[in-house]
């Protein structure tokens, strides 16, 4: 114990060397007690929840002494202001205690096992840094011993020695965490990462700029930022627009990576200062946008190829339009030309030479004439079809009852003599082609009319029904309806479910329908049962 | 005084028959002249070709004109004649197979009097002549 000043340098520079705090603490405890004799020494710190203090694993046992106090020491925890460790916090003052096996259970908790221990004389000083306790150190030995001041004196000076170098120690362990943990950030970006001093040469690189500019970071470090660009003199306007503005914001530059390739990049950088706001130099990182460009450009292209093949297949269809249009003026003009001469001259005959034909005769020429003239119906009605998909669709707000309340009255007039009541619903608007859609009411409402002839009164209804979620609009008569097995032939064209004779028509004017609700989008569908009346729903 | 000629622009014979029995029917005596084509119409009409000598004040009472004709169509006669200061105020009912809205639309902004489409059905083909010829040779006061 005479030499033990001496041997304070070497006690700390151990414990500096010390991995970290808690093996600190451990070189110090067993420093300590082996220098003035302590037979035994632990250290407490705060819990980690901060509730208690309780022992770090590491406790120093001279050998011979029971490891049983050991042992039993790691599961006491103090609360502040309890038992010496306890209270020394909150002190921040050494305590002596000549003999703990003479002291109560509160001044000394751990007394029943310190004295089963054979321990008596207990010393506890606090490691304090700054103002903060970071650990208070409690030693025993086997004699009873009055307060020593050389002990205490030494112990306190280890301990405040101690509590100097772990404050350094933790600090550096807190800037060491910090900066690795930049680091790892600055590493982790996928995008390259510089720094670029006042004069532009390059501070610090990641992993990143290593790998797009193919140059590792030794031999970047020290050289001109501007180098590695295809315009250097625009990228050292860069970084001087950032040390004059503080940032810039997507800079477009080129890289020339070491294998001549140019990767287009944006370049987003600031200013970075050291704590009194001196501008250290720039922070620039750089996104990688070839990928980007290269599908942009993909997409160009594919615009492009689209766009041609839009202006191919319109000038097709353009060219087909136009074989069709003239096709059906064809057909209008030179289809019915000898139609009228079959009709004509057999009209001729009949008027010039009816004395000497008999009445078969005359019934043959009244065939011809009836057939001439149904085949010009078909023309037209043909000629309507090929109209409804041709023309251009005029889009507006159209009021279909309306249009319905027109077409009825059309009809009563042209058969006052019949018997027909009309129910339709006001205020049916629908955003449509006006005049397709009239074509359509008109199929609609003139077959109803056609089919309700052979009833004493009929009812031909036009409104609207909610049909999962949709409104479907519908035309219904209590005619003469048809078969539902024929449903599926109903909108085809030239199909008829009934015979010319009882009901005359086309078979055209369904198909022109269910055309022109397809050109708007919509669907149409028919219920009916024979002898009972139809309804045509549509939506559109 | 003579009754004034009608002529009818037709280059289908037997249209050309039923026309003219058509008009024979009715009662319509005027004399027609049948140009079988659009230049021949325009020979007629402006006294040249065929027509050499002939005097172009002399306006048909009506012409009667079909469309679709070989070498210059209907259309085109009818656009020439009304730039002629001539024929410019002449009669014209164009008379043709074709219900094309086109054919309508152009008809008329080329400053046609009428158009009828011919039907198959030839007593409604005979009773819109009687109609044309009641208007244009009896009712209709032509440009003195």
């Amino acid at each position: 114990m005479r030499d033990e000043v001496h041997l304070l340098p070497k006690m700390i520079l151990e414990i500096s060397e010390a991995k970290d705090f808690q093996s600190a603490i451990e070189v110090a405890l067993k420093n300590i007690c082996e220098i003035t004799g302590w037979n035994y020494g632990d250290a407490w710190i705060r819990s980690s929840d901060e509730s208690v203090l309780e022992r770090i694993p590491a406790a120093y046992c001279s050998s011979g002494s029971p490891v049983k106090f050991k042992e039993l020491s790691e599961k006491f925890t103090f609360p502040l202001g309890t038992g010496m460790p306890g209270r020394i916090w909150l002190s921040k003052k050494y305590e002596w205690v000549p003999d703990v096996s003479l002291v109560s259970k509160i001044e000394f908790p751990r007394a029943k096992f310190a004295r089963k221990a054979g321990f008596r004389a207990c010393l506890g000083v606090p490691i304090i840094a700054g103002d903060e306790v970071l650990a208070v150190l409690v030693f025993l030995m086997f004699e009873s011993r009055e307060e020593e001041m050389r002990f205490v004196d030494f112990i306190s000076g280890a301990a405040a020695e101690l509590g100097s170098v772990i404050q350094r120690k933790k600090a550096e362990e807190q800037r060491r965490a910090a900066s690795l943990y930049a680091r790892n950030l600055i590493e982790a970006s996928l995008d390259p990462l510089v720094t670029i001093s006042p004069e532009g040469k390059i501070m610090d690189v990641n992993k990143a700029t290593e790998g797009i500019t193919g140059i590792p970071r030794e031999r970047l470090i020290g050289t001109d930022f501007s180098d590695y660009f295809t315009e250097p003199e625009n990228a050292r306007r860069g970084y001087h627009q950032v040390f004059s503005d503080g940032y810039v914001r997507d800079y477009p530059l080129s890289i020339r990576n070491i294998s001549g390739n140019i990767i287009d990049v944006l370049y987003n950088a600031t200013v970075y200062r050291d704590e009194n706001g001196q501008i250290l130099g720039v922070f620039a990182a750089a996104r990688d946008i070839s990928q980007i460009k290269q599908a942009e450009e993909e997409i160009r292209k594919l615009n492009a190829q689209l766009e041609r093949r839009i202006t191919e297949r319109t000038r097709q269809l353009e060219a087909a339009n136009k074989e069709l249009e003239a096709f059906s003026y064809s057909v209008s003009h030179d289809l019915r030309a000898p139609l009228r001469s079959i009709d004509g001259f057999s009209q001729a005959l009949l008027e010039d030479y009816g004395g000497v034909l008999d009445a078969q005769a005359k019934d043959y020429l009244t065939r011809v004439r009836s057939a001439s003239q149904r085949m010009s119906q078909l023309i037209d009605d043909m000629l309507v079809l090929s109209r409804v998909t041709r023309r251009e669709m005029k889009r507006s707000a159209v009021d279909l009852s309306a249009l319905a309340n027109m077409i009825a009255a059309e009809l009563l007039k042209a058969q006052p003599q019949r018997r027909v009541e009309f129910n339709i619903s006001p205020g049916l608007v629908v955003n449509g082609d006006a005049e397709l859609l009239r074509a359509m009411l008109e199929n609609l409402l003139g077959n109803a009319w056609k089919f309700t002839s052979t009833r004493q009164s009929a009812t031909i209804e036009f409104g609207v029904k909610d049909l999962d979620g949709k409104p479907s609009y519908f035309v219904r008569d209590n005619g003469v309806g048809f078969d539902m097995a024929y449903a599926s032939k109903l909108f085809q064209a030239f199909q008829r479910l009934h015979l010319q004779t009882d009901f005359p028509g086309t078979g055209i004017g369904l198909a022109t329908v269910k055309r022109i609700i397809n050109r708007h989008g919509g669907r149409i569908w028919a219920e009916s049962e024979a002898g009972k009346g139809a309804t045509f729903y549509f939506n559109l | 005084m003579m009754k004034r000629k009608i002529l009818l622009v037709e280059d289908n014979p037997d249209d050309v028959v039923l026309t003219l029995r058509a008009l024979n029917k009715n009662n319509i005596a005027n004399e027609v002249i049948v140009a079988k084509d659009g230049i021949e119409a325009l020979d007629y009409l402006f006294g040249e070709g065929t027509y050499a000598g002939r005097d172009p004040t002399r306006v048909p009472a009506v012409i009667l004109l079909d469309l679709k004709l070989p070498k210059i169509d209907g259309l085109e006669v009818l656009e020439r004649l009304r730039k002629d200061e001539r024929t410019k105020f002449a009669p014209v009912v164009v008379l043709t197979s074709s219900k094309e809205e086109q054919d309508l639309v152009r008809s008329y902004k080329l400053g046609a009097n009428s158009y009828i489409r011919k039907p198959v059905d030839f007593i409604q083909f005979s009773e819109a002549v009687r109609q044309l010829g009641l208007y244009w040779l009896v009712l209709n006061e032509p440009v003195p």
